[in-house]
């Protein structure tokens, strides 16, 4: 049941690209690195030169105090190195902590920003893909994974491997015979602690597998709670989570085992190691072949030798779960960002469509014919203009808009903004030169100022203030008690549907640009907002070029041009009176929409109405909806 | 259990206590430094005899040590299960509206990360704990009999680091809590980025957007370094006590060797008692923040479990038990108010639907067309006003009957991540597959079952296949027949299947609905017309009712909606 397995089947060890890539992202914090290494080297000093500082107050003044000054002055002489050390270590230990944490937190924080910034970069049929969820995770949990490589793991492999030699080697320069018996016993520990952990590792991944079937059991239980209800299964939901839970238990209760098993096995371990060279040490002390100073500072370092072997199995495991990481964060580097041509344009105003063609299809081409969301569509909008386009829902309005904010690609003709094609302008000045309101106004968690300058501190708060009273958003925003600091909630849900409008357009009065894309929201306000409305939209349009998805009388009949969408195809064109005059589509979606005047009880025809929710078909098409 | 494991611990302290002696033994009588009355060197077989000594009553202790662990935590983590099954069967009996007022997320996290909080403490907080008391009373114990003075002074170091250890405990807390905020900060951008990602492109604010997350991840690094220095701090101190308590031993157990008060064996038995107290302390801070964040946790869980359902069966329920097949009830609703969030959602509707009859509940969205049906099943109850289903106010009727009594098709249609097969036959589990498909073809599901290749096998949801819309609300549909109910209720439950399979769906419905009483509410009017009666709801009030016939000649709401859908498919056809 690999399905609830969170590890990789085969970590991808020793990929050298990969091993290669980790180290590019180490490589600017060679500083800190090497900083690093210093203080844990500094450290291991200390704890080699203690032992030491034992055998030399041992064999020295303890052994011989009858040596030259005061018994006690060798002593105190010692001491006070011991304690000089401790301080030292301490010291030591605290910049290593720093160090180290700087080393990982730094690092990745440039792992970070490069994800980021590479991601937002990305076209937008990418995003369409992939659930929000797991691009967060990518953008924590696979980069916490990195800094505990960085900080703990990185250094401490190589630098506790050096250090397990040092102890080896100090070992053999004291007592060769001894050594012998302690290296001896090496690799017994090392097998006995890595066997043991590896099954302790084992077992807990079975556990880990069924803490997921309990989480995605209490998860959906929870969110179905309802239909437990409703259906009176509330036993038998019980009942499988009894069984699931009793699971979980039994397989905690293996791991609880094995760690148990591991945790005195290792111990055990290291008291017959330590009693072996105890026994032995005791007979070369009996012959006098090792002084008491030299046998006690070998036992000291035996204890130091046992606590990176331990802990060999553990950075191990970091490194694997790095490298895991390293390779999902690469793979998204490694996409490649939405194409953009380098011309910088400041728009005047004219649009042109010629013969575009274009189907959500992930950019595969040659979409084929029945995908099609906009058709060999051709019009042009001179500078100034405003034009509305009409439809009913799924007629390709929103694409088209979206095309010409090259969110997509197009797969076939030309678009042309002052008959330059789209394709040769550099994003940046393509989009900001284009004002976009959407339908589903989308509020950041942020104050009101930020909302409307878009975190542009180029926008001053006076510029703000401006915008949000040209457009009548200053009536509500003064009455909030913060004003314009005054925090929005996660979606705005603390604003109403009139004022997110208003404020959407603040966002694009405050900059001003020549070309406007406006979709008109749907949801009913009250007479009072649809009147602020409704002043706002003209403001707006003045002096602009306007592509407006309308959904208001009054924006329709002011229209220059109306264009009729229909399955993607411009069916009709002309102005209002032109096209209600063919009584075609356009004059049966009038009716549909405003109502004839013969038609009593009508609403007021300047409140918006929605459309029916059209009939959807099926299966399900993945469409993105909305343009924003 | 939980006794049982910590009797082990004495012992096994005891013994790690003691092997150090055996060796100090060992060491004095190897050197001449080793004193005491009658002293002499001991033979290198007596020696050996100690070592063995050592090794043996060590695998005593680690057999021990093996099963306090055990003991323990296998006794926290049954009592984790025991209280995760209690929470889960008290959120089964929760109302509706009690879930409304918390998310799916914030109870999972009760049930998983608060639960194995209280766990934690319980089990290994437990352990630690008794783990530390017993070591470093033990040890500063023998060292007081064996020597006074060195006791005192190694009492020093360790009562500084116990100390600071508690007051840093809220510090590491607070620093570790500031950490925990700065990457919700970036999660929370990131995953503010990534949905709003149109419009960040739309207004080319990908720039700012990456200058915010990188003023976010400065936060966050800075919250790390004050994280670190807390740490460090508390790394610092744990070495330098290690190192300092190595100082005391040598200087205050060397002037005593010196004085011939004590032997290098000392030396050994004091260094070993002062590492076996130390682990222990290491542990001291975890523990505190490990039973601040139990507390935490065990409030959030009793919340949840001191809630009492606000719908439950009465004491002595008088309803009928459920009729046999093929006998309906009577719905009546007699004066409805429900009044949610201070506001009337439905005023005084009272309405009627004979057993056996059909009603079409139509309106526009927020109306409280779907509350009425709610009302029916219980998953509200009536402000003022009573509901009767089969002549019994829904609040006399034992709950479990009135839901097996009432089959509701809610609108979202929730289907379970598991087989197919076994989604349908949720209601009742013990249908076969013939019974399963007869229901599946009653709600329109059988055409997409063939094209299904494991059929009734298929897994659904999370981990298996993707069914759309449609097809979820014909299998809930399906489930919800299965279960052979005399009441029927669709809550707008077709509403993502398209007009012509919903005409074919409620074709045959028709007949499977002989005999029951039914109540569709629906947007469609292709979905009403066929009904007995058609009432229109606007703002929590009756505004007409009739036959379709009747409401298309009042021309109202109901027949602006009929023209108007009319026109849409005029539309669509051209």
């Amino acid at each position: 049941m690999s399905e609830y397995d969170d590890e990789p089947a085969r970590p991808p060890a020793f990929d050298r690209a990969l091993l290669a890539r980790l180290w590019g992202f180490l490589r600017p914090h060679g500083g800190v690195l090497t900083l690093g290494i210093g203080t844990i080297v500094a450290g291991r000093a200390c704890d080699w030169l203690q032992p030491w500082l034992f055998q030399r107050t041992i064999d020295g003044p303890i052994r011989h105090p009858e040596g030259d000054g005061p018994a006690t002055h060798g002593l105190v002489y010692f001491a006070i190195c011991v304690f000089g050390v401790a301080i030292a270590n301490g010291l030591l230990r605290f910049a290593q902590t720093l160090v180290l944490t700087k080393l990982g937190q730094a690092t990745t924080f440039d792992v970070r920003q490069a994800l980021f910034g590479h991601l937002l970069r990305l076209p937008l049929s990418w995003f369409d893909r992939k659930p929000v969820g797991e691009l967060v995770t990518r953008m924590t949990g696979d980069v916490e994974n990195l800094v505990e490589f960085f900080s703990t793991g990185a250094a401490a492999l190589v630098l506790d491997s050096l250090w397990v030699v040092v102890l080896l080697v100090t070992l053999f320069t004291m007592d060769a015979r001894l050594a012998g018996v302690a290296l001896a016993s090496l690799p017994l520990f090392a097998f006995v602690s890595f066997r043991f952990r590896e099954r302790a590792r084992m077992a807990y991944r079975e556990t880990r597998r069924e803490i997921a079937r309990n989480a995605a059991f209490i998860q959906e239980s929870i969110a179905g709670v309802r239909v437990t209800q409703l259906s009176v299964r509330e036993a038998g939901m019980q009942e499988r989570f009894a069984a699931l839970s009793a699971k979980l238990r039994d397989a905690w209760h293996v791991t609880v085992h094995q760690f148990s098993l591991f945790f005195a096995g290792v111990s055990w371990l290291t008291l017959m190691v330590s009693a072996a060279v105890f026994a032995v040490g005791t007979r070369f002390l009996l012959d006098a072949s090792l002084s008491t100073g030299e046998w006690f500072r070998f036992w000291m370092c035996l204890g130091y030798l046992f606590e990176p072997l331990q802990e060999l199995a553990e950075r191990w495991n970091v490194l694997q779960s790095a490298l895991v990481s390293t390779e999902r964060v690469s793979r998204i580097l490694e996409e490649a960002p939405e194409p953009e041509g380098s011309l910088d344009h400041h728009h005047r105003g004219a649009i042109e469509f010629a013969h575009v063609s274009f189907g959500y299809d992930g950019g595969a081409e040659p979409v084929p014919e029945a995908r099609l969301i906009v058709q060999e569509l051709s019009f042009q909008v001179k500078a100034g203009q405003t034009v509305a386009f009409v439809g009913a829902t799924g007629a390709g309005k929103t694409t088209v808009m979206a095309l010409l904010l090259a969110l997509y690609r197009k797969q076939r003709g030309a678009i042309r903004i002052d008959g330059v094609e789209l394709d040769l302008l550099a994003l940046k000045s393509l989009r900001s030169g284009i004002g976009v309101v959407p339908q589903d106004v989308f509020l950041f968690a942020d104050t009101i100022l930020e909302n409307v300058r878009l975190f542009d501190p180029a926008i001053t708060e006076e510029q703000v203030r401006r915008a949000c009273e040209a457009v009548g958003a200053s009536a509500f925003i003064e009455r909030l008690p913060l004003r314009y600091a005054a925090p929005l909630g996660e979606r705005g849900a603390n604003l109403s549907a009139g004022e997110r409008q208003l404020l959407a357009f603040a966002r694009v009065l405050v900059r001003d640009p020549k070309i406007l894309v406006l979709d008109e929201a749907t949801s009913s306000v009250d007479t009072a907002t649809e009147r602020r409305l409704q002043a706002a939209v003209l403001k707006l349009l003045a002096g602009r070029t306007a592509l407006v998805i309308a959904h208001r009388l009054s924006t329709i009949r002011r229209a220059d041009q109306i264009l009729v969408l229909h399955h993607g195809r411009l069916r009709e064109s002309g102005t209002h009176a032109e096209l209600l005059a063919q009584s075609g589509i356009y004059a049966r979606l009038h009716e549909l929409q405003f109502g004839t005047d013969t038609t009593a009880a009508r609403p007021a025809p300047e409140t918006p109405v929605a459309l029916p929710a059209p009939i959807p078909t099926e299966p399900a098409t993945d469409l993105p909806s909305g343009l924003v | 259990m939980l006794l049982l494991g910590l009797a082990c611990l004495l012992p096994a302290k005891a013994i790690d206590l003691a092997i150090p002696y055996l060796f100090k033994l060992g060491i004095d009588g190897a050197t001449r430094e080793g004193i005491g009355p009658g002293h002499r060197h001991l033979t290198w077989r007596e020696e050996l005899g100690l070592a063995a000594l050592a090794i043996l009553i060590g695998a005593v202790s680690a057999a021990l040590s093996y099963a306090m662990r055990r003991l323990l935590v296998r006794a926290s983590r049954d009592f984790e299960r025991d209280l995760r099954l209690t929470l889960h069967a008290k959120l089964l009996k929760l109302p509706q509206h009690w879930f409304g007022t918390t998310t799916v997320g914030d109870l999972v996290s009760r049930m998983t990360q608060d639960i194995e909080a209280v766990r934690m403490a319980l089990g290994p907080g437990m352990m630690y704990v008794g783990n530390a008391i017993v070591a470093v009373s033990g040890a500063f114990a023998l060292m007081f009999f064996m020597d006074r003075r060195l006791m005192l002074w190694m009492g020093v170091p360790f009562l500084v680091l116990g100390l600071v250890a508690l007051l840093m405990a809220r510090r590491l807390g607070r620093a570790s809590d500031a950490v925990q905020q700065g990457i919700g900060k970036i999660s929370a951008c990131a995953a503010e980025s990534f949905s709003a990602i149109r419009i960040l492109k739309v207004f080319a604010g990908e720039e700012r957007q990456h200058s915010r997350m990188r003023g976010l991840s400065l936060d966050y690094f800075d919250a790390q370094m004050k994280l670190a220095a807390a740490r460090g701090g508390m790394m610092a101190l744990l070495y330098a006590v290690k190192d300092v308590s190595h100082f005391v031993i040598l200087l205050i157990g060397g002037m005593s060797i010196v004085a011939r008060r004590s032997t290098i064996g000392d030396f050994v038995v004091y260094r070993s008692w002062m590492l076996q107290c130390f682990w222990p302390l290491v542990t001291f801070g975890w523990i505190v923040s490990m039973v601040q964040r139990a507390a935490a946790g065990m409030r959030r869980i009793a919340d949840v479990l001191e809630t009492v359902p606000a719908i439950d069966s009465p004491a002595t329920p008088k309803a009928p038990a459920i009729p046999a097949r093929g006998k309906a009830l009577p719905i009546e609703w007699r004066d409805v108010t429900v009044r949610l969030g201070g506001r009337t959602v439905l005023d005084r509707v009272s309405l009627e639907v004979p057993a056996g009859g059909s009603l079409g509940i139509t309106g526009p969205t927020g109306s409280g067309k779907s509350l009425l049906v709610q009302l029916v099943a219980r998953l509200v109850d009536p402000d003022e006003g009573a509901v009767l289903v089969g002549g019994v106010d829904t609040r006399e009727w034992e709950l479990h009957s009135l839901r097996r009594a009432v089959g509701f098709v809610p609108q979202e249609p929730f289907l379970f991540s598991d087989l197919l097969r076994e989604n349908l036959r949720f209601a009742r589990p013990d249908a076969s597959d013939a019974q399963g498909m007869e229901a599946a073809r009653a709600a329109g599901l059988e055409l997409d079952l063939a094209a299904l290749a494991a059929g009734l096998d298929t897994r659904v949801g999370e981990r298996g296949v993707t069914l759309s819309g449609g097809q979820r609300q014909r299998a809930t549909l399906a489930r919800a027949l299965l279960a052979d109910p005399p009441v029927v209720i669709l809550d707008d439950a077709l509403s993502a299947v398209d007009a012509e399979t919903e005409a074919r769906i409620l074709a045959r419905l028709r007949a499977e609905l002989e005999g029951r009483t039914a109540v569709v509410v629906s947007h469609r009017v292709a979905a009403l017309a066929g009904l007995d009666r058609i009432v229109v709801i606007e703002d929590g009030r009756r505004v007409e009712i009739g036959s379709h016939a009747e409401l298309i000649r009042l021309g109202g709401h109901y027949a602006r909606l009929e023209h108007d859908q009319r026109l849409l498919a005029e539309i669509e056809a051209l």
